[in-house]
């Protein structure tokens, strides 16, 4: 109990640490396009944090956010701009559209496995791709919509990057509030008994079809979140931003960080947006730079940075006797 | 009335008839073997117990109520657990952790309450601690709670399952092949341990093929053979019984 | 619909549905000898017309000699794959395997784009391009070339499984890998083998499509997901219905276009990739899988 009270103190701590670095952060810039960059990566982090709690916690793959990160966006440019209606029924339709949406996918997409489901949220998200392009009517087609109008709340509004980044922060540090509540909690261990072993789980009275289903709305209505932040932030939405491409840099972000760990998913998020931005100059190498990142930390260190890191400093500790020689300390989840 | 009952129980996988119209019973505080050589059909009998395999036909009556076809969650709910003949472990928790996920039938804190980390949910959380610690501890793993479970050796991951399945708070436990892996001292230990277990009020029916075990612990032996109960009885008589000697020397049972 | 316009568009059906048969067979192999699905099965396709093209147009090969070395190419590049990405992961998670054949994929997509540039590139029909006449339809001799090669190509690999000693071990190792072990096949090589072959059968898909719908560095994504999808439909663990979904597959496609919106044409694929995952997962032909505890 000691041991878990200490754990307990430790994530408080880096979660206060974490906020007062993000909120700082763009104090560090006064160019508006950083903070933009910065508005960006913590919608990546948001989204990231979601597809985390369904793939490395409950072992679900999904190739397909991209998918309900589009369908939020598109949901709140929607009722915004052919409506007139406020932005915040922007949000919140894209957030019941999302998760009307993924309850729907759900039901007959998580009785698949591994592979199999990997391909379905692909085929879906790839459908619903086409039907941005195609449904001209409503979402414009290839032109995609523009002139969506900026949150606000009570004539307040969040019309600078630096205002909006405020906003995003906040949403980001509930994700992540969220996340950690959820990853060590009574259902979070019941995600991960999924992931380990999905007959033993039921065996322990999981009802792993209703736990696989609620992850998978949960991780979609952070990605609409995501979405609608996006559309109001841009101002404009078209297909080419949720493309399988970036379904796959979402999944690249995952694994990168090290799946199955909230910070994990916060350090691959940042590591590749930055990235992203540095490549910027370089766009025919970006991809190929991205595809070569999954194999290499697939193969060679299938734990993430976050995994490598807390090795690599264990060995350090034990190599200067800083801890007693034991192995498997790094097991417990953030 | 007995808490177990099973009746004519069947299960076709194909063409293949794995278990042939099965009965038996299990009463309160017996522990109970099946044994039968490998291909018996055995572990479909506990699938089918546990909800994890479908009978073709046939009933499953646990205190009263007929669970046959029931989900694995739901018959957990009413008060059975298992353990698994291939540990299935969840490697990517601690030890403390995998107990902890016993106690998920038991606790009621869903998503949202947990993601808000109400208070309740806190609390609960170190009630389910307590107790899968206290857990560790009856089967004497308790100084190995924070390691990565994947880390336990073969004979350690039967009794992790064993605590993990204790903390569902089963009315009937049912071990598959617990002492798989195990030498002779560990072997002892679990015998420890199962009586342990039945002293607390739980029934235990185990599949087991190491036989000096099975005849030390059982009250009662069930035998099938190629998916028919050839006999049942006291472990006295079941090693007196000559279709069984037979069946365990490997020769053809001529079945009338 | 008239008949020749229905027959028009059967017609292109079996020429795009062989071409997804050839991908699909690439997939079961790869299943069949690992238990994954390999996303990257597209970017196969991709490199074997590219590959051509530049053996043809800029090397200056002759068509017959340049389309069997960019399938052999191909076949290494399968090989390579294998050896580097897929064995020293071969006790990995399901996670990790799905992660590497993306990351695979998009490493080849975008390397391709790099070497080839972004726009499509053709080779001329094999045999000329006269169309010949067909109950009131036409069909391109290339067309014909499609279908042809498929067709030879399912009859040579029953053959190859029935009566060859490898192709009796693939099979062998498929139904048990460790059996067959026992029985002294080599099931690692059998692995290696097996990408080699699908890779060459995804080259000369691209091989043979690439003189009527143009090859560019992004088309394999599309077709990879496509033949996936035809491979579903047949049953992912048998050859034979992977190449009858593969053709079926393309016939639906086909015809869809003559009923609703072409453009709605990529979304009919994944509609039906969708309806048999969720409805016969195990595909029309192939084994239902259950789970051992």
């Amino acid at each position: 109990m000691v041991a878990v009270r200490a754990l307990l103190k430790t994530r408080r701590t880096g979660l206060a640490l974490y906020g007062t670095a993000m909120a700082l952060l763009p104090l560090m810039f006064s160019n508006d396009y950083y903070v933009k960059v910065l508005i960006i990566l913590g919608i990546n982090i948001l989204i990231v944090l979601g597809l985390n709690l369904l793939m490395g916690y409950a072992g679900q793959v999904s190739i397909g956010h991209a998918a309900f990160y589009g369908m939020g966006a598109y949901a709140s440019a929607i009722v915004t701009t052919k409506y007139g209606m406020s932005p915040w029924f922007g949000l919140l339709a894209s957030i019941i559209l999302g998760g009307i949406v993924a309850y729907g996918i759900a039901i007959p997409t998580l009785r698949l496995k591994g592979h199999y489901l990997a391909m379905a949220t692909l085929g879906f998200a790839e459908i619903v791709h086409v039907l941005f392009l195609q449904l001209k009517d409503i979402t414009g087609g290839t032109d995609g919509i523009s002139g969506i109008s900026t949150l606000s709340i009570a004539g307040f509004l969040f019309d600078s990057p630096q205002k909006l980044y405020i906003l995003v922060w906040i949403v980001v540090m509930a994700g992540l509030i969220i996340s950690i509540n959820l990853a060590n909690s009574r259902v979070g261990r019941a995600l991960r008994a999924v992931h380990g072993s999905e007959i033993a789980a039921a065996s322990m009275g999981i009802d792993t079809a209703k736990y696989k289903i609620q992850i998978f709305v949960l991780s979609a209505v952070f990605a609409c979140i995501g979405g609608s932040l996006y559309a109001h932030m841009a101002g404009f939405v078209s297909p080419d931003s949720f493309t399988l491409g970036v379904s796959i840099t979402l999944v690249t972000m995952v694994v990168l960080g090290g799946m199955a760990n909230v910070w994990g998913a916060i350090i691959g998020a940042s590591t590749l947006t930055i990235l992203e931005e540095y490549l910027k100059g370089y766009e025919d190498f970006n991809m190929v730079i991205f595809g070569l990142i999954l194999v290499l930390v697939m193969v060679f260190m299938p734990q993430g940075l976050y995994g490598a890191g807390t090795r690599v400093i264990g060995l350090i500790k034990r190599r200067f006797k800083l801890i007693p020689d034991t192995a498997g300390e790094e097991s417990a989840a953030s | 009335m007995p808490l177990l009952e099973v009746k004519n129980l069947c299960k076709q996988f194909g063409g293949l008839t794995a278990v042939d119209n099965v009965d038996f019973r299990v009463y309160t505080d017996q522990i109970k073997a099946i044994i039968g050589p490998n291909g018996a059909g055995k572990t479909t009998v506990f699938n089918m117990l546990t909800g994890v395999d479908k009978p073709t036909s046939g009933k499953i009556v646990f205190e009263g109520i007929d669970i046959s076809g029931k989900k694995p969650h739901v018959i957990t709910g009413l008060g059975i657990s298992r353990t698994f003949q291939n540990t299935q472990i969840f490697k990517n928790m601690s030890v403390v952790e995998n107990v902890m996920v016993g106690r998920h039938i038991r606790t009621k804190n869903g998503m949202l309450k947990c993601m808000i980390g109400l208070r309740s949910a806190r609390i609960e959380d170190s009630e389910s601690m307590d107790k899968a610690c206290s857990l560790l501890k009856l089967v004497g793993m308790e100084k190995k709670a924070n390691k990565s479970a994947d880390d336990l050796p073969v004979g350690e991951r039967h009794l992790l399952e064993i605590a993990r399945a204790l903390a569902t708070e089963p009315k009937l436990l049912l071990l598959d092949e617990p002492a798989a892996g195990l030498n002779n001292e560990e072997t002892g230990k679990l015998a420890e341990v199962i009586y342990k277990i039945r002293g607390g009020g739980v029934t235990v029916l185990l599949v087991e093929h190491d036989m000096s075990l099975v005849m030390d612990i059982s009250d009662e032996v069930v035998v099938l053979n190629f998916g028919e109960k050839i006999a049942e009885g006291p472990p006295l008589l079941i090693q007196q019984d000559g279709q069984v000697i037979q069946a365990y020397l490997g020769q053809a049972v001529e079945h009338a | 619909m008239h008949f020749d316009q229905f027959l028009q568009y059967l017609i292109s059906g079996i020429t795009s549905g062989s071409i997804y048969a050839l991908i699909a067979l690439g997939f079961t192999l790869i299943h069949n000898s690992t238990k994954l699905i390999n996303f990257a099965q597209g970017e196969f396709v991709m490199l074997g017309g590219l590959i051509a093209i530049s053996l043809y147009s800029a090397a200056g090969l002759p068509l017959i000699i340049a389309i069997p070395i960019s399938i052999i190419l191909v076949a290494i590049v399968g090989i390579v794959f294998e050896r580097l990405a897929i064995r020293p992961l071969r006790n990995s998670s399901n996670i990790t395997l799905i992660i590497v054949t993306v990351g695979v994929s998009i490493l080849l997509k975008n390397v391709a784009m790099i070497l080839w540039g972004r726009d499509p590139q053709s080779l001329p029909a094999f045999t000329g391009d006269k169309p010949i006449a067909l109950f009131g339809a036409t069909i391109t001799p290339q067309a014909l070339w499609v279908i042809a090669v498929t067709v030879i190509t399912v009859v040579l690999l029953q053959v190859f499984y029935k009566r060859s000693i490898v192709g009796k071990a693939m099979k062998a190792s498929a139904i048990n890998p460790p059996a067959a072990n026992l029985m002294g096949i080599n099931t690692s090589n059998i692995v290696m083998l097996s990408f080699a072959m699908s890779a060459g059968f995804g080259a000369m898909a691209g091989v043979l499509i690439t003189p009527i719908s143009m090859t560019g560095y992004s088309v394999g994504g599309f077709l990879g997901l496509k033949g996936f999808a035809g491979a579903v439909l047949g049953g992912l663990d048998n050859p034979v219905g992977a190449v009858l979904g593969g053709v079926v597959l393309g016939i639906i496609e086909s015809l869809s276009i003559g009923i609703i919106d072409s453009g709605y044409k990529d979304a009919v694929a994944f509609f039906i990739l969708l309806l048999v995952l969720f409805i016969r997962p195990s595909g029309i032909l192939g084994d239902k899988v259950r789970e051992k505890v």
